[in-house]
Order: structure tokens, then sequence, then C-alpha cells
């Protein structure tokens, strides 16, 4: 025994402490049962069965270290209602006593006196159970006995904790090193098993890299195709604008030139119409000269009848003068002459030549011509602007073209107008009369009314003839006369209007005619232009350019437009297919941008490499970590070792002894077996220096070995729970009465170290351990 | 008028590459520190915009790994792009990280504004200015394979202007840069270089790449330099990350601009804890010695790893104040509480990121010695096992081994450490904390 460790004990309040009631208020079938009073040294407790000698002993192991946890079907002690709970209660060196009571677990060990705060402190449960709490049973082996001979031998090194007990810390904190359990963060295996994870997903997401390459070069090839593509169709948008507009404009043309020709066609029926419409008097050829003649002819009319009336009134005249004259001559010779006779005067005779001159034969006047002239230019050039303005549409054109076509209008208007200014009838005269003698002249008067009257009727004789000269067929009057005439005229006037009509209707299809001739030169030319566009086509796609393009030259130009519209629709089929192209190509790489975008903000392996890098560390970290804890592991073993090397021969030279004394002398030497490398290295020796394994050895002997080590050991440390009692629960029964004797002296021994209680419910062992008693240590149950 | 041109160097950028040596990173600072490095790069780009420089020379190292992530990819290319916009030409050689072979994907989407330098021989480029040669620049990435040459062999002035020549057609050229991926005489494991050779090369000035710390040689009016990495990346390049801002005019002497690049710095501070009584205590003065570092620095953003120190006090517990010191020192050498404390400061301090706590508050031996003779016996212990290092470390990968467990990096290096700590362990178990 360390002598600096000896020496350290004494003088504590423990020294001199000793355990003097037990009281169960409650443990098991004990109730408000106090066991005592004990005494210093040795004490015998003595009972029957079932008298609760090994319900004290755990009672006092319960109290001073815990209660066990109830677990299978051992016996933990609790009563049927209520909670485990009682005291010890401890006398000191100076008299006084101190209770040491225990309820609740959690509530821990109540002492109710400082000086004894430290009675456990330096004994765990595992020691107390080993080595102080000792049956029959405990003792057929020392189950750790290294362990607790560590700790034991080092209870008292000088530290605030038992190196063991820093060796068994030092053990569980490897232990959360090398467990393989899911709750030690620090677990080593673990973390080699995240790190294996961690790389697993470092190389998928690597992987993920390539592929994200791969998209990022396909998107480059798409981008590429994609503009390949938007030249392309910029291409054949391009031809398909230029092919569509010279289509479009040479079906527009040719839209309009066949309007103009049914235009054309409308207008010639038109004039067509307004010339058969017209009718003409007698063989006028046209309707001014129909016109003209009924002119003429009411001139002449009025001049007939006017000659009528001159003839009326010369032969009212001769009548007048035939009276007269007959007045002058008497009646006869009034009669020789007939009031009825009527002539004319010779010298009065009646010239139509003389009658006011007819103004169809007026000449027309020479502003009306130019005035009629100037109209037709004006209408032939406003039918041109107009034909123009069909071919290009254009606002001033159209202005100048009503503008001209409204000054000819005009122009023709004047010009009727002026045509129909006559110059004035010429007066006609009047024929003279004259007289004769009275007889004379009464026959002269007579003649010369016969004359006249002759003259009359002759006159009006030929009247029809003459109506019908001048286009009054079937008149007979002049009334009627007159009356025909004037719907002759009405009808010739009628006539004209016509035929500025017909002028007009043929200027419009004149200058109709002239549009549809310019139609025709630009449907020509846009012929033309479809022929250089598809020429041209031809010769880019001979020279290889976009496949779309190809185009059959025409052969001619009638089949431009056939070609054209082969073009277009070629074309079109071009441009849809370059659109689905486009809109592949344009999917694809959408869809490849939102994943390379959403991969470019994506920081997913940089964490996991972190994620890998940290788990390494943290694998570095723990491994040094558990380096120091197995060095210091180690320098505390080594200085535990050295620490038990000058006690634990001793320890052995006194097992040796006492066993020696429990067996008489038949086995004389316990000692450790160099040469065995773990297990039970204890080993006895008889007289004769025969070594045995205790495994060999009787249940007795075995017993009496283990009890020898434990009171060797006990006795060594006798400062190490040095106010705990040592319990022994009937260790003597499977011992022969020779050995009892030699172990109720060890027991002794002992005694006089530590407080002994020994149990039984052997009589003969109560009177075998009297002669080492007081006088009132023993207690019964 | 004098000839001058103005270009930026950097390299070594080391995209998506992970933080080396952080555990315990939240979403939040996982995703923030994985935008840090190509935020660098987009800095610089901005730089060589903002200063309308002739060129950028990017000396190796651009990427990390043969895959880095495609987000990273793009935002790199999408940079040579903004140059190309404005005009400004990129130079490029290949590092140790991303050798050439690494570039086959990469190369093909390169701008045109971007010259990609072969790594298997020199290549020379003359580099125009109003068609005006103003610049040859002589460059060699890392290659794969090395002889015995030296990775310049054959890069000097008289050759670069011999190779360009027929180029210039007579026309003289005032500046020759070289730019090479080298650890020269500093890191000798990577394409070493001698100091006579490369000063003897005749070059203007040499942008180079690979050490990971700025070097400018000589200080005032550099001849050769290393642009350093432009975002730290672990705990051992600490504070603010720069790239170069480089001006040669002729008969003046080169003048070297730094721009800063990093948005996130590190630091390892020491926090002095002897006057902390309580955890609370601590955690302020944590945070104090937080935000007094990051004063110093151009970085908003913090990566720090705290190592509280002070005195011990064990053995000595005279006053309650050192009895409370002790109790909290005790606290605070159970891992849960110094992950609990980091923990508290990741919360209060968003800017910062804590990531880890050490207690640097060791045991004393004489102290320990008089707690009791048993611990003097295991400091003896450990002193013995200290005293032969490798038979030490075979018998911990034995027990590594039966436990079936992987032996740590450099057992052998860090054993030293490992037992000093090892013994904390023992002498805070045999004091009862812990337990």
């Amino acid at each position: 025994m360390n002598g600096a460790v000896s020496g350290a004990i004494n003088g504590t309040p423990l020294a001199g402490a000793y355990l003097e009631y037990v009281h169960m208020e409650a443990f098991g079938r004990m109730a408000d049962k106090l066991v005592g009073p004990f005494a210093p040294g040795l004490n015998v407790v003595f009972g029957g069965n079932e008298a609760g000698k090994t319900t004290t002993s755990a009672f006092v192991e319960g109290v001073l270290f815990g209660w066990e946890d109830a677990r299978g079907t051992k016996n933990v002690y609790k009563p049927t209602h209520g909670q485990r709970c009682g005291s010890l209660v401890f006398a000191l060196g100076d008299g006084s006593r101190v209770q040491v009571s225990r309820s609740k677990n959690t509530d821990g060990l109540q002492i109710g006196d400082p000086r004894l705060s430290g009675l456990a402190q330096d004994v765990d449960r595992t020691t107390f159970h080993t080595m102080f709490n000792l049956n029959s049973a405990e003792l057929l082996g020392l189950d750790g006995g290294s362990d607790v001979t560590s700790r034991l031998l080092t209870a008292e090194s000088g530290t605030q904790q038992s190196p063991a007990r820093a060796i068994e810390e030092l053990d569980r904190r490897i232990g959360a090193y090398t467990t393989r359990s899911a709750k030690s963060e620090t677990s080593l295996p673990r973390i080699r098993q995240q790190i294996a994870s961690a790389r697993d997903e470092v190389a998928r997401l690597s992987c993920d890299v390539d592929l994200l390459w791969q998209q990022d070069r396909r998107l480059a090839e798409l981008e590429a195709q994609k503009a390949q593509l938007e030249e392309e169709s910029q291409y054949v948008l391009a031809q398909l604008t230029e092919a569509n507009d010279v289509s479009a404009r040479l079906s527009q043309i040719r839209e309009r030139i066949q309007a103009q020709r049914q235009e054309c066609v409308r207008l010639h029926d038109r004039m067509e119409g307004l010339r058969g419409g017209i009718r003409f008097v007698g063989d006028a050829g046209s309707a001014q000269d129909a016109l003209a003649k009924v002119y003429k002819a009411q001139a002449d009319l009025d001049r007939l009848e006017h000659a009528e009336g001159g003839l009326m009134q010369k032969l009212a005249q001769a009548k007048a003068s035939l009276e007269a004259a007959l007045c002058a001559v008497g009646p006869d010779e009034n009669n020789a002459g007939s009031v009825g006779h009527i002539g004319f005067d010779a010298s009065d005779d009646f010239d139509l030549e003389d009658l006011p001159e007819d103004t169809s034969k007026t000449p027309v006047p020479m502003v009306s011509v130019v005035l009629f002239t100037l109209g037709a230019v004006c209408g032939t050039a406003a039918a041109a602007l107009l034909v123009s303005c069909i071919l290009q549409p254009h606002a001033l054109r159209a202005v100048l073209a009503g503008i001209t076509a409204g000054f000819g209008v005009v122009c023709g208007i004047a010009a009727a107008h002026f045509a129909r200014m006559r110059p004035n009838k010429r007066d006609c005269q009047s024929p003279g009369t004259s007289q004769s003698n009275q007889n004379a002249h009464v026959r002269q008067c007579e003649e010369r009314v016969i004359r006249v009257t002759r003259e009359l009727e002759e006159f009006r004789a030929l009247l029809p003839g003459r109506f019908t000269q001048m286009g009054a067929e079937g008149c007979v009057s002049f009334a009627q006369a007159k009356r025909r005439l004037s719907t002759l005229r009405q009808e010739a006037e009628y006539g004209i209007e016509q035929e500025k009509r017909v002028v007009a209707a043929q200027a419009e299809m004149d200058g109709a005619r002239q549009v549809l001739t310019q139609m025709g030169l630009a449907e020509e030319e846009l012929i033309a232009q479809a022929k250089r566009y598809l020429d041209r086509v031809q010769s880019q796609s001979a020279q290889a350019q976009p496949r779309h393009a190809q185009v059959q030259r025409p052969g001619n130009s009638s089949q431009v437009s056939i070609a054209l519209e082969v073009h277009i629709q070629q074309l079109n089929l071009a441009w849809r297919g370059l659109l689905d192209q486009m809109g592949q190509v344009s999917q694809e790489a959408g869809s490849l941008q939102r994943d390379l975008m959403q991969a470019r903000g994506s920081r997913d392996l940089e964490q996991a490499r972190q994620h890998l890098e940290e788990l390494k560390v943290r694998q570095q970290q723990y491994s040094w970590e558990l380096a120091e804890l197995l060095l210091a592991k180690r320098a505390l073993t080594a200085a535990m070792e050295k620490w038990k090397s000058g006690a634990v021969p001793e320890v052995y030279a006194r097992a040796s002894e006492l066993l020696s004394l429990m067996t008489d002398g038949e086995w004389v030497s316990v000692r450790l077996d160099e040469s065995a490398e773990s297990g039970e290295r204890v080993v006895v020796a008889n007289a004769a220096g025969l070594t045995r394994h205790p495994r060999l050895l009787s249940t007795g002997t075995r017993q009496q070995l283990y009890l020898a080590l434990r009171i060797a050991l006990l006795e060594l440390v006798d400062s190490v729970g040095m106010a705990l009692p040592v319990m022994a629960d009937d260790i003597l029964v499977n011992f022969d009465d020779q050995r009892r004797r030699g172990a109720a002296l060890a027991l002794a021994q002992l005694a006089k170290k530590r407080q002994v209680i020994v149990c039984t419910c052997h009589m003969e062992v109560v009177h075998l351990l009297e002669p080492h008693l007081g006088g009132t240590q023993v207690v019964a149950l | 008028m004098p000839a001058r041109v103005t270009f930026i160097h950097s390299g070594d950028l080391h995209l998506g590459a992970p933080f080396r040596g952080l555990s315990g990173l939240s979403e939040k600072w996982s995703r923030r520190l994985a935008d840090a490095i190509p935020q660098a790069f987009d800095t610089i780009i901005d730089a060589c915009i903002e200063s309308q420089v002739d060129f950028l020379l990017l000396a190796g190292d651009v990427f990390d790994t043969a895959k880095p992530g495609y987000g990273h990819y793009r935002r790199f290319i999408d940079g040579l792009r903004r140059l190309e916009a404005q005009g400004i030409a990129v130079y490029v050689v290949c590092g140790n990280h991303d050798p050439i072979s690494n570039w086959d994907e990469i190369a093909p989407q390169l701008p045109a504004n971007t010259e990609l330098l072969a790594s298997d021989r020199p290549r020379y480029l003359v580099h125009y200015r109003n068609g005006e040669p103003l610049a040859v620049i002589a460059g060699r990435g890392f290659p794969l394979y090395f002889g015995d040459e030296s990775i310049i062999h054959g890069m000097t002035r008289s050759n670069a202007l011999k190779a360009t020549s027929q180029e210039l057609n007579g026309r003289s050229v005032p500046f020759v840069i070289g730019m090479t991926h080298t650890g020269l005489w500093l890191a000798r494991d990577k394409a070493p270089v001698s100091k006579a050779e490369i000063m003897a090369s005749g070059m203007d000035y040499w942008a180079l790449g690979h050490i990971h710390k700025m070097y400018l040689m000589p200080q005032d009016a550099p001849e050769l330099a290393f642009c350093g990495i432009p975002q730290g990346r672990d705990i051992h390049e600490q504070g603010d990350r720069f790239c170069l801002k480089v001006t040669l005019e002729e008969d003046r002497p080169n003048r070297v601009d730094l721009i800063p690049t990093s948005s996130v710095a590190w630091r390892i501070l020491d926090v002095d804890v002897s006057d902390c009584g309580n955890l609370g205590e601590v955690s302020k003065a944590c945070i104090g010695a937080m935000y007094a570092a990051n004063r110093e620095m151009l970085c908003e953003e913090m990566v720090a790893r705290l190592r509280l120190t002070g005195p011990s006090g064990a053995g000595s517990v005279d006053s309650a104040a050192q009895v409370a010191r002790s109790g909290m020192l005790a606290q605070l050498r159970n891992p849960a509480a110094l992950e609990e404390l980091r923990w508290e400061l990741n919360e209060g301090c968003p800017s910062f990121f804590c990531d880890g706590i050490s207690l640097e508050v060791s045991c004393e031996p004489e102290n320990v010695g008089e707690s009791g003779p048993f611990a003097k016996l295991v400091m003896q212990e450990i002193g013995a096992m200290g005293q032969n290092p490798t038979r030490m470390s075979e018998e911990l990968m034995e027990d590594f081994s039966r436990l079936g467990v992987m032996v740590p990096d450099g057992l052998l290096k860090g054993l030293d450490a490992c037992m000093a700590k090892a013994q904390d362990t023992c002498i805070e178990l045999l004091g009862g904390a812990g337990l």
C-alpha cells in the first residue's frame, strides 16, 4: 500500500463511523423494519429462512447506490403498494448518529450530516456489490476482478476521480467514435459511410455536369442551326414576298383587265343602245341634220302658210276689189265677176324661195364647232387619265380626269347651245296690188279673184305633197303639219341629245379601251418581271442556293403564271417546313436554356464537394480526437498498472495467508499466472507447489479462494469505503467445519479493520463466530 | 511620350474548389462560400473594365478540378465575354490544377479576346494597341510531364523578340512580359525555377501563379510577382486577398497597385478568456474579438477560428473568482459546450462564421503534479510515450486498425500535439471534469 495514500485517509470524518441501524420503511415485504443495532467490527444477524437476511443486504446496497430497476423476473424488492424507501443510521466516532436515507432514486442519497458526504464516493455500485456485498454465489468468482481490483487499488490515488473511472469515461468516449450507432455524431464508421455517400453524390453531380456540358454544346448547335434557319427563312420569306407581290399584282391587273374589258363591252353596248335609240327625220344623216330639216320644214311651212295667207289676202283683196269694182260698175258688172272667183295676180306669184330662209340651211356657228372640238379633246384626255388612274391609282390623276371630263361636258353643252343659235329669218316682203278701170277693173278683179282663187286652190292642192316633202306625211293642214313638225323637232332634238350621249359614250369607251391597252402593257411588264424573277431564282438555285428555291424556267410568258404559282406553292411549303423546324429547334433550345439557366444558378456540385470536404475534415478531426483518447487511455492504463504493481503482490501474499488459514494449510499460495494472457489469471498452489486454476477447485475451495482475495483487498485498502459495512450473506454454507472455522477467523481479522455483518440461518455459524464477537453483536431478525 | 502598358495580373482562382478545413457549415454559409470564388473572379473582371487595362493575365489554376460546376464554368466564360465587349484581351496559362487536357471542353467556348497559351513549349504573342505593338506576352502553362528542363527554359526577352520578329516586321515593341505557373524556389515541388534563371531572362515583368500568398520582388518595383489567391480557401489563407494592377512604363520603375478581390476573409483569432468568469463573458469576448479583427479588414464577411487562451489556474483555487473560472474552464472542456458557444456566435453574428472554437488553456504540468501522485505518474507515462514517437504512432495505428477506423493523416507529425491534448484529457478526467 502506498504510504502517501494511506496517510491521506487519517483524520477524515469517516474514520470510526459504522452502520448502527438499518431501517426498512418500505422494502419488499418489509415495512418499518428496524434491524440493529450493529457494532463496529464483526456482527452476526441470525434468522431463519425468509426472515429478511438477503433483503437486508439488498436494502443496504439499494440505499447507498440506488434501488435496482425492475428488469425481467428479478426481485428488486418493490413493495406491493408504494415506493421503496428507508434509511441507514451511521454512528460516528464522536457518538453522534447520521441518518442516510433514500426514497426515490431521482432524489439521490440523502445524507443527514455533511461529515458523511464522502460515505460512498470512492466506491461505486459494482465495487460494493463485488467486494462488500458477499454471498455464496458471488464467491464462486471475481467477475471483473482485475477491474475491481484496480478500482480499489487506485481509489486512493490522490486524484479527484478514480483512474478506473477516468478509464471508464475514456472507454465511453472512445466508444462514441467507434460505434456504428446512428445516435453518435462522432461515429467514425458512420462518417466513413457518409463520406462514401458524399463521394457518390459528387460523382453523380459531376456526371450531371457532363450532361450539362453536352446540353451546352447541343444548345450552341441549336443556336447555330436556328440562325441558319432564320437566314433561310428570311431568304424564303423575301422570295415569297416578292413572288406573292408579283403574283398579286398580276392577278390584280388581270382582274382589272377583265373588269375593264367588261366595262368596254358595257360601254359599247350602251353606245349601241344610244345609237339605236336615235330616229332621224327623213334621210337625215344625223339628228342635227334632221333638226335642220325640221327647222327648214317649219320655215317652209311658215312660208307656205304665209303664202296661203298672202293668197287668201290677195283673194280677199281681189274680192274686195271686185266688190268695189262691181259696186262702181254696177251690179252686172259687179256680177260680171263672181264674188267667189278668186285668182292670183301673176305679178304676185308666190315663190317658196321667197319664204324666210330655212334654218336647217343655217350654218353652225364657228364657236360651236370650236367648243365641240374642245369638248371632244377634253373627253379623250379625261378617258386617258381615267385609264392611267386605274392602272396606277393616283388622286391627282383622278381629280384631273374629273376636271377634264367636266370641262369637256361644258364645252359640249356650250357647242350645242351655240349650234342651236341661228341667224334671224329674213323678213318676207308682201306683194303689192293694182286697180284698172272699173270694168276692166271688174273683170280684172273678177279674173283676179278667179286667178287668185285658182292659185289658192292650186296652192292648197300642192300642200299635202309639200307637207310630205317637209316630213309631215299625211298631214292635210298646217295645224297638222305644224304638230307633226313639232314632234319631229322634238325627236330631232332628242336625237341630238342621244347623239351627244353616243359621242360621250364613244369617248368613254375609247378611254376605257385606252386604259385596257395600258393595262395590257402593265400586265406584260408584270409578266416580264415575273419571268425575270423566276430566271433569277433559277439561276440562284443553280448556284446551290437553298433547296427551297427550286424552280423550272418557264418556256414562254403564258407559262410564267403557272411557274410562278408553282414556285409560290413550293416556297409556302418550304416556309412552313422552315417554321416547323424553327419551332422544333426553338422548343428544344428553350428547354435546354431553361435547364442550363437553372444549372447556372445551381451550386449543388460545389455544395456537395464542400459537404464531402467537411466530412473529411470531421473524419480527420474525430480521428485525431480518437488518437488523443487512445493515448490518454494508454497513459492512464500504464500509470494504473504501475500504481497497482506496488500493491498487488501484497494483496496476493495476504490472500495466500488467508486461504491457507481457511484450508488449514491445504492451499498455501495465491498468485497470478503470468503465462495466461486473458481470462482467469489467478492460480492457487498447495504446499507441494502444485498449482491449480480455480475452475478446477471444489466449490467450497473456490469460494474460500475468492473470499481470501476479497478480504485481502479490503484489508489492504481499508481507507476505501471505510464506513461501509461488509455484508456476508450465508457465505459459509459450502464450507466444512474445519474451513468454516478458518473462514470465521479470517472474517474476524477483516472485522478488525472494517465493520463486517454476517447474516446466517445456521446457529452453528453463530456459535462459530461468537468467540470473535462483543456482547451485543448478534442481531436477531 | 514614353510607352506604357497597364494590365491586371491574377490567377489561382480555383473555381469549383471547396473551402478546406471547415465543418459544421450552415446551409446559408455553404451557399455563401460556394459563390465566393466566382464572386472574386467577377471582381477581377470589374477591375479590368473599371481601369480599362490593356489586358488580363491569368497565371494558371483558373479551375480547381477537371469538372467545375456548370455555373462556375459559365461565369468564367461570361466574364471573358464582358472583357471582349470592352476590347480587353485575356491571356491564360494552365496550372497544375487545370492542365491543358482539362481545357478541352472549355477551349472551344473561349471568346475571341482570350488566348490559352500552350504548356508543352513557350508561346509568344504580340499585343497591339491601336494597331501598334505594345507588348509581347511570353507564356507557358504548367506541363503534366516534365523533363529536367526548367518551365521557363528559353523564355527570354531576346527569344521572345526573335520569335515575333516576323510578325513585328521591323517594328519595335516596348515591353516583354513573361507568364507561367511555377513554385520558383519557394515551392520546389512544382516546376521549380532558380532565382538566377528567372532574373536573367530580361523580361520587364513576370506574372506568376501557384503560390497562394502574394509575393512581389522587389517589393517597391516588382519585376516578378505572385498575385496570390484572390479568395482565401482555408484558415491558412487569412486576411484580404488581391489581384495586381500592373503598370509598366518606359524608363520608370514598375508599379503594382493592389485591388481587393475577396469577399470573405479568414482569420484565426486568439481570445483571451482570463477575465471571463462564465460562458456568457466568454461569448462576449469572442464577439468583441471578431468585430475587432473585422474592423481591420476590407471584407465584411469573415470565417473565424477562435482559440480561447489564458492561464489555466489549475491547482490555485484561492478566490471565488478563480473557483468560478475553474468551473467555466471545466465547462469549456466539454466539446458540447464549445459547440453550443459556436452555435450562439454564429446565430448572433450573421456576417461571421465561426468554424471552430478550441480551448487552448493547457493544464500546467507543475500544477498537475501538485494535484496528486497518480496524476504525476500519468504525466511521466505520457512523457515516456513521447520519447519514442515512431513506436507510439505504430501502436496507435494498431489500435486504429483494431478498432476498424481510419488513422488520421500525418499521425507521426502531429503526435506531439496529440499527446499534449491526451495529457490534458487525462488531467481533466482525473480532476473530475467531464465525468
